[in-house]
C-alpha cells in the first residue's frame, strides 16, 4: 500500500497499517540512529523510544513530509535529549567499547572504518548531527532547524564548523600516509 | 538516500565539498557495512497494542491528577473568596507575578540553551 493511504489508515486507528510503516522504516531507522550513536544497542533501544513517541503522536502527524522525515526528527530529539541526561565520565568507556564492536563489524564485512569515520566519532554531536542531517540525508537547513530547535544560522555555522574540523583532522593523514582503514586495536 | 552534492558551489569551498564527498562515501561503506535484521509485522503489532493502552492508561492517572489538583485550587480559592476575600487578592497578585517571573526564567534559559 502506499505510504499516505497507510499514515491514513493508522492516524484512523489501524494498526496493521501502522506496524507496516514501522517494518518498512525500521532498518533506515535503525542505520540513522547507528550513525549518532555508534552503538547497536543504543540504536536498537532508541529506535523502539521513537517508535513509541511516534505512536502517542500520530495524531499531530500532518503528512507533509515523509513518514521517516517524521521519524528522524522524533529519534534526533530523542538522542540529543539523552545525551543532554547522560554523565559523560560514566558513559565515556561505554561508548569506546561500543565504537571499538562497531569498528570491528564494519572491518569484518569488508568495509573499512576509515579516517572519515574515525574523525565524525570524534566531532561533537551538536556539529556531527547537523552534518550528517545536511550532506547525508539532504534535509535543508531550515528542516534541521525545525528538528534540533536552533535558528537556521546557528545550523549553518554548526555544519561549516564541523566540516572545518573533519578538515582539519584529515589533513595530517592527506599529507602523510593514505591508507584509509585504521587497524583494531 | 538523499545526498548533498551541491552545497558548495563556489570555487573557495572546493576543499569543503571535498570533505562532503569523503563523508558521503565513508557513511555510505558503513551502511552498506550492515545489514539489518528486520522484525515480523506481528512484532510491531503487538508494540503498538502495549504502548496504546500504555499511554491510555497514563492519560487516565494524568487527566485524575489534573481534575484533583483542580478541585482543591478551586475550593481553596472560593474558601478565600467567601471568607477572606484580601487573601484571595493577594492570591491573585501572587499569581499574575510568578507566571512573568517564571516565562522569563524559562525564556533566558532556552536563550542560553542555543548559545
Amino acid at each position: 500500500m502506499e505510504e499516505k493511504k497507510l499514515v491514513k489508515a493508522a492516524k484512523k486507528g489501524d494498526d496493521e497499517a501502522l506496524a507496516e510503516l514501522f517494518q518498512v522504516t525500521y532498518p533506515f531507522l535503525l542505520k540513522y540512529l547507528l550513525k549518532l550513536t555508534f552503538s547497536l544497542q543504543n540504536a536498537e533501544d532508541l529506535a523502539q523510544e521513537t517508535f513509541s513517541k511516534a505512536i502517542e503522536n500520530l495524531p499531530k502527524f500532518k503528512g507533509t513530509s515523509k513518514f521517516s522525515t517524521w521519524l528522524i526528527s522524533i529519534a534526533t530529539r530523542l538522542y540529543l535529549d539523552q545525551k543532554r541526561k547522560q554523565k559523560r565520565e560514566i558513559n565515556w568507556l561505554k561508548q569506546e567499547q561500543s565504537v571499538r564492536k562497531l569498528k570491528w563489524e564494519t572491518q569484518s564485512n569488508n568495509q573499512a572504518w576509515d579516517d572519515v569515520m574515525e574523525a565524525l566519532d570524534h566531532l561533537n554531536d551538536d556539529l556531527r548531527v547537523p552534518i550528517i542531517l545536511k550532506h547525508y540525508y539532504g534535509f535543508s537547513y531550515e528542516e534541521i532547524a525545525g528538528i534540533i530547535k536552533i535558528p537556521e544560522g546557528t545550523v549553518k555555522s554548526r555544519v561549516h564548523k564541523g566540516i572545518k574540523t573533519i578538515r582539519k583532522e584529515l589533513k595530517p593523514i592527506d599529507e602523510g600516509s593514505t591508507s584509509l582503514s585504521k587497524p583494531l586495536i | 538516500m538523499m545526498k548533498d552534492q551541491q552545497a558548495y558551489p563556489n570555487r573557495s569551498s572546493r576543499d569543503d565539498q571535498d570533505i562532503v564527498d569523503q563523508i558521503n562515501k565513508s557513511l555510505e561503506n558503513f551502511d552498506e557495512a550492515f545489514s539489518i535484521e528486520i522484525p515480523q509485522p506481528s512484532y510491531f503489532e503487538q508494540k503498538i497494542k502495549m504502548q496504546r493502552a500504555e499511554t491510555k492508561k497514563k492519560w487516565l492517572k494524568e487527566l485524575l491528577i489534573f481534575t484533583v489538583t483542580a478541585a482543591i485550587i478551586l475550593g481553596f480559592l472560593f474558601l478565600a473568596l467567601f471568607h477572606q476575600p484580601e487573601v484571595f487578592l493577594a492570591l491573585q497578585v501572587l499569581t499574575v507575578v510568578f507566571i512573568c517571573f517564571y516565562t522569563m526564567l524559562v525564556k533566558r534559559k532556552v536563550k542560553m540553551g542555543h548559545e
